[in-house]
């Protein structure tokens, strides 16, 4: 009796890989899924390949709804946005500007963290939840009075004003707050016992232990900041300092005969996305580890 | 000097009192075992050494100077957690010399010849390039111990660090510690919560129990003296078996009885059991002191038999108590079966009931021993 049970559970294990191999021909078994897949892909790309389909075509081109081949102006687009219009400073502005959000939300961020982990004060909790309910309140909301800050201060049309805003952040400080608090005490004591201070704990231990989580907050923090619009409109007024965001706008009153040219804000537009798809495919490992997704 | 010396040292948490009045004394040199169940306070009392956490009340002192508010890294101790805790993304070598590095004391070269003598005692010569996800447990282990031996501190503080270790390595490990301290002669405090452990290492045992410190005293001295019930449940594999009877005075014999048991004291009887004639007291006697022998005073209703291999451990009640008796090996016992049992008169201890300390016990070489032991407390000196 309890043989033949045996029996039959040795039969379903040899039976999984036989369906594992009837899925990898070919023509998948379920090929009404892939299609189905393939389909809704091909739906959200279609403003990028619509976009950098547009980056090839002449003016003309473009306004002939039915042409949705690659257009004759080839790159010719993508040379004029960098030579005439000055993309290259643009986009080089939103470099700067995402390095140095990206690299100063990440060290306040990390301290802040330290401190509501490994530190005893009063109030802590407060304080945490306190950061935290800045999450209510994002740039935009805060547009008017932080505008006014940095006028006070003399810092509109700088570099400051440009990226003081975006250095605090709730979600940093939460993320690595609980990733830290992952980490084991006897690690931490073990410091102590051995008279290791806290900045290099932090340099030399929780640092090297966080690196995945560090790098995915960078790659979000980095696409976040390249992607601002808003506040530098308001804050930068002089076009040389401008990001590449609010640069693409100043190519929308490029055209002849009251004609948009869309080719060379698609070209533009295309030449934006490439800086953050290219951290998204290099840090794709930690940013997963990041959210939990990486098996 | 290099000891530990607490003085009445308290440490609450809220309403919780986990350490209460702990005055310990480590000579120099010694390895001193913190022996208690699960949430005595023997783990609170280590960390109160190493000043990862700070006392409530009362003064923690090493090598005669007063640590109380010193911060860790300045008491010159190096501890060994269970978990082992090493950091996951360094190597051995890196583990073992991270934050001597920074410390200005010691050369690079120094560090060096640190390590190598370190990991040549350990036996982890080949293992020093390798993170710990490439050890094994007992390396793992034996990397911790050698961070705490490059430091070459005043004191080793050990928390439990063969608790993680299957049981043969834990043998073997604990036979390696004996070894190391032999040849090192580092002052250590050494927490378990495992009696064995405590007998086989302890150069002196401490039994804590309630945030109290029951007894100090050598292994074999806490087993055929407990100064307390506590000590004598708790030391032994099983405990010894404890039961509350009556003192009974006839002419010069004196026997405790419960129910219709009986156990006479050896002659002569003193003082200190004579004036408490018809006072309730606690009667313990261990497993082993306990034989058949027909028509003896105690009988016993078998409930278990646990063969051991050298011995059949049998577990019975007598009269209403619980006990325990261990017996030859391959006896002829069934459970059902009523032993007729006799007490060793030679080895009896009585307890009060109320306080759970010793006043008695029979054999007086081994009484005697005891008062000799709290009398001699001069430090050991270093060989």
């Amino acid at each position: 009796m309890s043989l033949d049970t045996e029996d039959t559970a040795v039969g379903t294990r040899e039976d999984e890989p036989l369906s594992i191999i009837s899925d990898t021909r070919l023509v998948p078994a379920q090929w009404r899924v892939h299609l189905g897949l393939i389909g809704s892909i091909l739906l959200m790309a279609s403003p990028l390949l619509l976009a950098f389909v547009m980056s090839t075509q002449t003016v003309p081109e473009v306004y002939d709804i039915t042409n949705v081949g690659i257009g004759s102006d080839g790159l010719a687009n993508y040379v004029e946005v960098f030579t005439t219009y000055g993309m290259a400073s643009y986009m080089f502005n939103s470099l700067v500007m995402s390095i140095v959000v990206t690299v100063a939300k990440i060290a306040v961020s990390l301290l802040a963290a330290v401190a509501l982990v490994f530190y005893d004060f009063r109030f802590k909790n407060a304080i945490f939840f306190l950061i935290l309910f800045t999450l209510m309140f994002p740039v935009p909301v805060r547009i008017v009075p932080l505008y006014e800050m940095m006028a006070a201060l003399g810092w509109t049309n700088t570099l400051l004003a440009l990226t003081g805003p975006y250095v605090a952040s709730a979600t940093a400080v939460f993320l690595l707050r609980q990733h830290f608090m992952s980490i084991p005490d006897s690690l931490v004591e073990s410091a102590k016992v051995d008279g290791v201070g806290p900045l290099r704990f932090l340099w030399d231990v929780l640092i090297p232990m966080s690196r995945g989580m560090i790098s995915g907050l960078s790659v979000i923090t980095f696409i976040y900041a390249w992607n601002q619009y808003l506040w530098p409109l308001i804050v930068i007024s002089d076009q040389n300092k401008q990001v590449v965001q609010v640069g693409m706008k100043y190519l929308q009153s490029v055209g002849n005969a009251g004609q948009t040219d869309w080719g060379l804000i698609m070209a533009g537009a295309v030449l934006t996305l490439l800086p953050p798809l290219l951290a998204l495919i290099v840090f794709r490992g930690p940013l997963l580890e990041t959210f939990g997704l990486s098996e | 000097m290099t000891g530990i010396t607490t003085t009445d040292l308290v440490k609450r948490f809220d309403d919780v009192t986990a350490v209460d009045g702990v005055d310990l004394n480590v000579r120099e040199g010694e390895f001193l075992v913190l022996v208690g169940p699960s949430g005595c306070g023997k783990s609170t009392t280590l960390r109160l050494l190493a000043g990862l956490e700070s006392p409530t009340e009362g003064a923690v002192a090493i090598a005669d100077e007063d640590v109380t508010t010193t911060s860790p890294g300045e008491r010159d101790v190096a501890m060994v957690f269970q978990s082992y805790a090493l950091y996951p993304h360094m190597t051995a070598r890196e583990n073992m010399t991270f934050g001597l590095t920074t410390a200005t004391q010691f050369t690079d070269d120094e560090v060096n010849d640190r390590v190598a003598e370190a990991a040549e005692i350990l036996d982890i010569e080949d293992l020093l390039d390798r993170t710990p996800s490439a050890l094994s447990g007992g390396e793992q282990q034996r990397v911790a111990i050698g961070r705490a031996l490059v430091r070459d501190p005043e004191v080793f503080l050990m928390d439990e660090p063969l608790s993680n270790l299957d049981a043969k390595l834990r043998v073997q490990m604990r036979a390696e510690l004996a070894e190391l301290h032999a040849q090192l002669q580092t002052t250590t405090l050494y927490v378990t919560h495992d009696q064995v452990e405590a007998m086989t290492l302890g150069d002196r045992v401490a039994v804590m129990n309630d945030g109290e410190i029951q007894q100090v005293a050598p292994p074999q001295l806490l087993y055929d003296a407990p100064a307390t019930r506590f000590v004598a449940e708790f030391i032994g594999s099983p405990g010894m078996n404890t039961v509350e009877g009556t003192i009974k005075r006839r002419g010069d014999a004196v026997h405790v009885t419960w129910e219709q048991n009986t156990v006479p004291l050896p002659r002569p009887v003193p003082e200190a059991v004579t004036s408490r004639a018809g006072e309730s007291v606690v009667l313990g006697v261990r497993p082993e002191d306990l034989s058949q022998e027909k028509r003896g005073p105690l009988n016993m209703e078998v409930t278990v038999t646990e063969p051991l291999g050298d011995s059949l451990l049998t577990r019975g009640v007598v009269g209403a108590t619980e006990m325990e008796v261990s017996l030859p090996p391959r006896s002829a016992v069934n459970v059902g079966d009523v032993l007729s049992l006799t007490a060793d008169p030679q080895r009896l201890h009585l307890f009060d009931v109320e306080t759970g300390a010793a006043f008695y016990h029979s054999a007086d070489d081994v009484a005697s021993e005891a008062t000799d032991q709290t009398a001699r407390d001069a430090p050991r000196s270093r060989t």
